[in-house]
């Protein structure tokens, strides 16, 4: 239950609260500050259940500040939440703010004192990346680590351009939901041939699911940064192409092709990878997700002759939150990430968006 | 060595190559409560390499559907995660094979071969093995030597690797140790062994380096200018649970304090380490070992105490003594309980004794070190000396946590001061149920990491300052067996080997 307070009775009521569930066996705890900035919409259900999945996995105090541009006046609630629902959980503090366009400065003052000391300071940004934003300016000054989802960005470009000009500890979720897939990719290349058959790939073909949801409609951003990776751990570079498909150059000279096809599967996550064909030579390298388990991706490689035991991989069960709760283990911005970026910035601008 | 392109560091998985765990003892306890629970686990997390099988040797005529069967319900019941996780299961027991052998049966080594080597062909497991010793210590040797003249042991030079994983106890004392060592290294490299020590997979120990090395507050005053003494308790509230004949074969300071308590104390009084790769880490334990004060003649009556439990209550039940057990002797005079008092002659810890105490039927289950401080000055608030010192309390199991005593003023107008604990428990932050200690060690000697596992000269080490005590016992038998009720915290005797020394015992 969450009640309403006026801003100088945040803590007071929190402190309340505690005292009255003071013989309930629960314990408070916090490993960090989790301020989470949203735009009031359909989403904000999605980012609320993405704070509670990070709230199971790490207590921490959650700050969520809701922006509604219209709203006249700024309301401010507060509440304890329970990790679990076992006797003598762990509870954690929840602070709401909501805010119209008009307070977003008086609301970047509310944060400071809120935040606890001496422990980190996480930002999940659900909104367009606005460096001019009163309560990113406010914050962004303190020891923080700013997590985006390009998914609310309706121009990656400028986006990506953006998280490449704060140079501090950065992360965007549409990179960390796709880990499994990276990982898949360094298991299955680590033998040296295998790894140079990917080098002198000709053709690959990466197919992502293209249903949107309330949640989601940027679906193609995880394929395009997967193949993004590639051509950056591989020094390819862009030559030509479209959205659908591009052609880049490789350091011997010869060309390799990209394809994003989109798939509409209505019973599974949105933007998720569903396959991946690589053609290099006489080989063909497949990753396709079971039609039985979607969590499920089965690998093979086949010759025109030839073809191998297919071999089955379970890639993590993706929920909300847990692209979240795993950046959290992580210190620092991923070289990788902000590599794949700079490639993502030389692309011609209907390449992209 | 080549950097992956694909690979971030500090990010991406730890990948290992493919390879094929064998386990020899599949049908036993371990195996089913632990290890394979353990590889279902790394399996699930995505952690075991593409290409992977796990084989089951064990005695007992089985199909590999029996074997899949049975593991399935052991999965079932003693994972720590739970339900099991059907549809991942269906793809894993494709993995699980059984090979019906005797130990000593050159015939089963030779079809074990040929059937690796066609699930190699099948699965590119690419030849490279890793063979678990879940077996009773006197098979070792011919295991290996079985192995070996099969032509599953590899050359170190080989471009295939293989690894044997050794289950404790590794030999009953420093002859046997070394017998063992001459035996098995006749047929593997240093490098290919991994004496597992499961203490070493658990998280809190190995937050132990975390703590003192990343903590400038505790590390500056990690010494004799600072600390009284250290206090290292493994207490269990069990007995023997069915297990008369090992014991009888064992006792406790084989059981408990040459391995695993040794290998917390060598945690707890190492140097830092110049980098943490295995040998750095583990040169700098066994400089701990070799610093220990051999005892002398009166140490054996002065510094170490044994106990044997009696009949007694534990959890609200009445329980037998240790004599009345199945398979012990009547007139047994195995210890259950052992004290001992060890000086480390370096320069960090010169005065500071460590206190070591392992038990069985003790009043709870409870594993901590505690670093007891020495006493602020007196002169301002405790003149006639009574206040409580620092302790610093590292619980290993269960409730994993740190707690630190510190003293306060207890709010009023008089100068009352009151002990008080601030307390970190591990489950209040980081969840209840942490990766089992075995999922990181299997994980671990597949990527070939051996930091965890004891290196022989450390087993060595630790024999030879466990090996005189177990002489002078066997020469001189108890004669007050049993010395202490089952569900107290142990015989008198601990007790006045502290007091002589105007200490006592935590009561945890």
């Amino acid at each position: 239950m969450s009640a309403t307070v006026t801003p100088d009775k945040i803590e007071k009521k929190l402190s309340d609260i505690w005292d009255e569930l003071k013989m309930t066996g629960q314990m408070r705890a916090c490993l960090f500050n989790l301020v989470l900035f949203n735009p009031l919409s359909k989403r904000t259900e999605y980012i609320k259940k993405m704070s509670q999945k990070v709230l199971e996995k790490f207590p921490c105090r959650i700050i969520l500040v809701n922006h509604d541009p219209d709203r006249k006046e700024l309301e401010t609630k507060v509440s304890v939440i329970p990790q679990d629902d076992t006797e003598g959980s762990v509870v954690c503090d929840f602070i709401e703010i909501t805010t119209g366009t008009k307070d977003l400065e008086k609301s970047s003052f509310l944060l400071l004192p809120h935040l606890l000391p001496d422990l980190p300071i996480y930002i999940l940004w659900a909104d367009e990346l606005d460096l001019n934003n009163p309560i990113y300016q406010r914050i962004k000054d303190q020891n923080i680590r700013t997590v985006f989802d390009s998914e609310c960005t309706k121009d990656l470009c400028s986006f990506a351009k953006s998280i490449l000009y704060i140079g501090c500890d950065v992360a965007d979720l549409n990179w960390d939901r796709l880990e499994s897939w990276r990982n898949l990719f360094v298991l299955n290349f680590q033998p040296k041939l295998y790894l140079n058959d990917l080098k002198k790939a000709e053709n690959i073909k990466i197919e992502y699911n293209c249903c949107k949801t309330d949640f989601f409609s940027n679906t193609r951003i995880q394929a395009l940064y997967f193949q993004l990776w590639l051509a950056d751990r591989f020094n390819w570079e862009f030559v030509s192409g479209s959205k659908e498909k591009m052609t880049f150059k490789k350091e011997d000279g010869s060309s390799i092709d990209f394809c994003l096809r989109s798939s509409e599967i209505k019973d599974h996550k949105p933007a998720t990878i569903i396959s991946i064909q690589i053609e290099s030579g006489e080989k063909t390298f497949e990753f396709v997700r079971s039609e039985d388990n979607f969590d499920q991706v089965i690998f093979k490689v086949t010759t025109k002759t030839t073809c191998d035991i297919p071999t089955n991989f379970f890639i993590e069960k993706s929920h909300e939150g847990q692209s979240l709760v795993k950046e959290i283990y992580y210190k620092g911005t991923s070289k990788h990430f902000i590599s794949m970026l700079n490639k993502l910035i030389k692309l011609p601008k209907d390449c992209v968006c | 060595m080549e950097e992956h392109p694909l690979k971030e560091e500090g990010r991406s998985i730890r990948s290992s190559d493919p390879c094929i765990l064998v386990i020899f003892g599949a049908t036993g306890d371990l195996t089913a409560r632990k290890l394979i629970p353990a590889v279902y686990n790394i399996g699930k997390e995505g952690l075991l390499p593409t290409n992977f099988a796990c084989v089951g040797f064990a005695r007992r005529e089985k199909s590999h559907e029996q074997f899949r069967e049975e593991m399935k319900n052991n999965i079932s019941e003693f994972s720590r995660t739970k339900p099991l996780d059907e549809p991942f299961y269906n793809a894993f027991q494709d993995k699980l094979f059984y090979h019906q052998s005797q130990f000593d049966d050159d015939d089963g080594y030779k079809r074990l071969k040929e059937f690796l080597d066609q699930l190699d062909t099948q699965l590119k497991t690419k030849g490279n093995r890793v063979f678990y010793l879940s077996v009773q210590p006197k098979f070792f040797p011919l295991i290996i030597e079985k192995l070996h003249k099969n032509g599953l042991i590899y050359d170190k030079d080989d471009e295939r690797w293989s690894r044997v994983i050794i289950e404790k106890p590794f030999g009953k004392n420093l002859e046997s140790a070394t017998n063992l060592q001459e035996n098995i290294e006749q047929y593997l490299d240093e490098k290919q062994i991994y004496r597992i020590d499961h203490y070493l997979g658990k998280e809190t120990v190995q937050n132990l380096l975390v703590f003192r090395f990343t903590n400038s507050i505790f590390e500056s005053t990690w010494n004799s200018k600072h600390i009284d003494h250290v206090q290292i308790t493994v207490a269990e509230d069990l007995g023997i649970e069915g297990r008369g004949d090992f014991y009888e074969e064992e006792g406790l300071l084989r059981d408990i304090i040459q391995n695993h308590m040794m290998q917390l104390l060598t945690l707890v009084a190492m140097e830092p380490p110049a980098t943490l790769d295995a040998d750095s880490i583990r040169d700098e334990k066994v400089k701990v070992l070799q610093s220990v004060r051999a005892y002398e003649e009166k140490d054996f009556t002065e510094s170490v105490v044994r106990g044997q439990y009696g009949a007694g209550f534990a959890k609200g039940k009445e329980v037998i003594g240790y004599r009345e057990e199945e398979e012990v002797a009547k007139d047994s005079v195995r210890e259950t309980f052992a004290a001992l008092k060890l000086n480390i002659d370096n320069w960090r810890w010169s005065g500071v004794p460590f206190y070591l105490r392992g038990a069985k039927r003790l009043p709870k289950k409870v594993t901590e070190i505690a670093i007891v401080y020495k006493k602020a000055p007196g002169v301002l608030f405790d003149p006639k000396n009574e206040l409580e010192t620092n302790v610093l309390a590292i619980r290993i199991q269960p409730d994993e946590g740190i707690a630190l005593k510190i003293n306060c003023k207890v709010p009023g107008q008089s100068n009352t001061i009151q002990p008080v604990k601030m307390d970190f428990r591990y489950g209040a932050y980081f969840g209840k149920s942490p990766p089992e200690a075995y999922e990181r060690l299997i994980l671990d000697c597949i990527l070939g990491d051996s930091t965890l596992f004891a290196r022989a000269d450390e087993v060595e080490h630790s024999w030879e300052i466990m090996t005189p005590i177990l002489d002078y016992w066997e020469k001189n038998p108890p004669k007050d067996f049993p010395n202490y009720q089952s569900g107290t915290w142990g015989p008198e005797c601990a007790d006045k080997m502290m007091e002589k020394d105007k200490r006592k015992w935590r009561i945890l």
